[in-house]
């Protein structure tokens, strides 16, 4: 299950908050973050959980997609 | 007494991290009409951490303002910390502050009793330092905001200016870094009480007791350690000088638990804006880990002492310093400049 989070206009740490909370639940994560601030923010978090974060930017919204390692993976 | 409103809810930034950045700062003061006085000793074109005018061949006068939002919900503990972080200015030029005046925003959200608190708690550390406040000035705003001018006094041989770090210093903090982290995290309702309390304790300590032991050694740069994070303070120092400061990041002390908070990106705008005004400067040597350096770009709220002293003097001055304040640790020395950076961390 993908958790669609928008984070655009909040500050420091809601951003972070905003990714916790939905983070347990979730396979992937679709963020939109609206300061380079805030992407690396979020980024720390999830790498620090274990995540891959990937980021493109448009204009002044960044798209992050985070992808949490795979637990059931088999050998 | 105790008050229901959370004073940090009503503001976007906290403390010292509220702070225009130093580089921002230094493009809108570029250009402006400078003039001088033969008495001027310490003027703002060193960027250091209070003006400094002559007024007899033993005394100087000390001046520096200093007021921000609330970084903490309790009145009484913010108007403390506003007033430890004005006063810290003038310990930090070597000086004792005597006379303060209320820099006051009033937010529509707070009630008169926490105004007055908040007042309260800056007259009462004004009071501990052996300074008064005399008057003040206030003005309604959206947000809440407190601090002081601080007005001190230093006999003119005897004053530490922030750019006469000596090849061969060794630095000492005096205060543990990590409050801004600690202050995000809180707000985002991750961090340990205890580690809170810690932190809101290390703010609304003076620097006083600091600068008392300091002045009696071979001190001739000093400056605090607040809004720009250490990194930021010690680019200060050392910019446009022949030195360069060597930091040792496994001895700056830094507030347990913190790396970990750093980590999971609880890190204040602030600290974005001090990496954006220090790192072209910075060399970050391999296996410093990143959580580490953002602590070092942390923006400080009445942080502590950055001192340079005659390596002579380190481990006497240390060990006195510790006596009071057992956190304070050398952190780096002064070495000659090498290429384009200003500070090796390693």
């Amino acid at each position: 299950m993908t958790k669609q989070i928008d984070a655009r206009g909040r500050s420091c740490p809601e951003p972070v908050m905003m990714v916790q909370r939905e983070y347990d639940e979730a396979d992937t994560l679709s963020i939109l973050a609206g300061s380079p601030s805030a992407v690396e923010n979020i980024t720390r978090y999830c790498e620090h959980r274990g995540g891959t974060v990937t980021v493109t930017q448009q204009g002044d919204v960044y798209t992050m997609t985070v992808t949490k390692p795979c637990c059931n993976c088999s050998e | 007494m105790s008050c229901d409103l959370k004073l940090t809810k009503l503001a976007e930034c906290a403390g010292c991290g509220a702070k225009v950045g130093a580089g921002v700062l230094s493009r809108l003061l570029t250009g402006l009409p400078s003039h001088t006085d033969d008495r001027l000793l310490v003027g703002y074109d060193t960027s250091d951490d209070a003006s400094v005018y002559q007024i007899s061949d033993e005394l100087a006068l000390v001046q520096t303002i200093d007021f921000f939002p609330p970084i903490v919900d309790d009145p009484y503990t913010f108007g403390q910390i506003a007033a430890a972080n004005a006063l810290s200015d003038v310990y930090a030029m070597g000086g004792i502050p005597r006379l303060a005046l209320n820099v006051l925003c009033v937010s529509p959200q707070m009630t008169d009793e926490a105004v007055r608190e908040m007042l309260r708690g800056g007259y009462d550390k004004v009071y501990e330092a052996g300074a008064i406040i005399t008057g003040g000035h206030s003005i309604q705003d959206r947000e809440p905001k407190y601090g002081l001018s601080v007005t001190g006094f230093v006999h003119p041989s005897r004053i530490l200016r922030n750019d006469l770090a000596r090849v061969g210093d060794v630095l000492i903090l005096t205060k543990p870094l990590g409050v801004g982290v600690v202050t995000t995290a809180h707000k985002a309702g991750l961090a340990d009480e205890a580690l809170y309390r810690q932190a809101v304790m290390q703010m609304t300590e003076l620097n006083k007791t600091a600068r008392d032991i300091m002045v009696s050694f071979d001190v001739k740069s000093c400056t605090d350690v607040t809004g720009f994070g250490l990194l930021g303070h010690t680019l200060e120092m050392m910019r446009g000088g022949s030195a360069a400061a060597v930091l040792e990041s496994r001895s700056v002390p830094m507030l347990a638990g913190t790396v970990e908070l750093a980590s999971m990106g609880l890190l204040p705008e602030g600290m974005y804006r001090n990496r954006r005004f220090a790192e072209g400067e910075t060399r970050v040597e391999n296996g410093v880990s990143r959580a580490v350096i953002d602590i070092l770009y942390d923006p400080q709220t009445s942080g502590g002492l950055l001192i340079a002293v005659n390596w002579k003097d380190a481990i006497p001055l240390l060990e006195q310093l510790q006596d009071h304040l057992p956190c304070a640790e050398i952190i780096g020395h002064i070495i000659p400049k090498f290429g384009d950076s200003s500070i090796l961390v390693v």
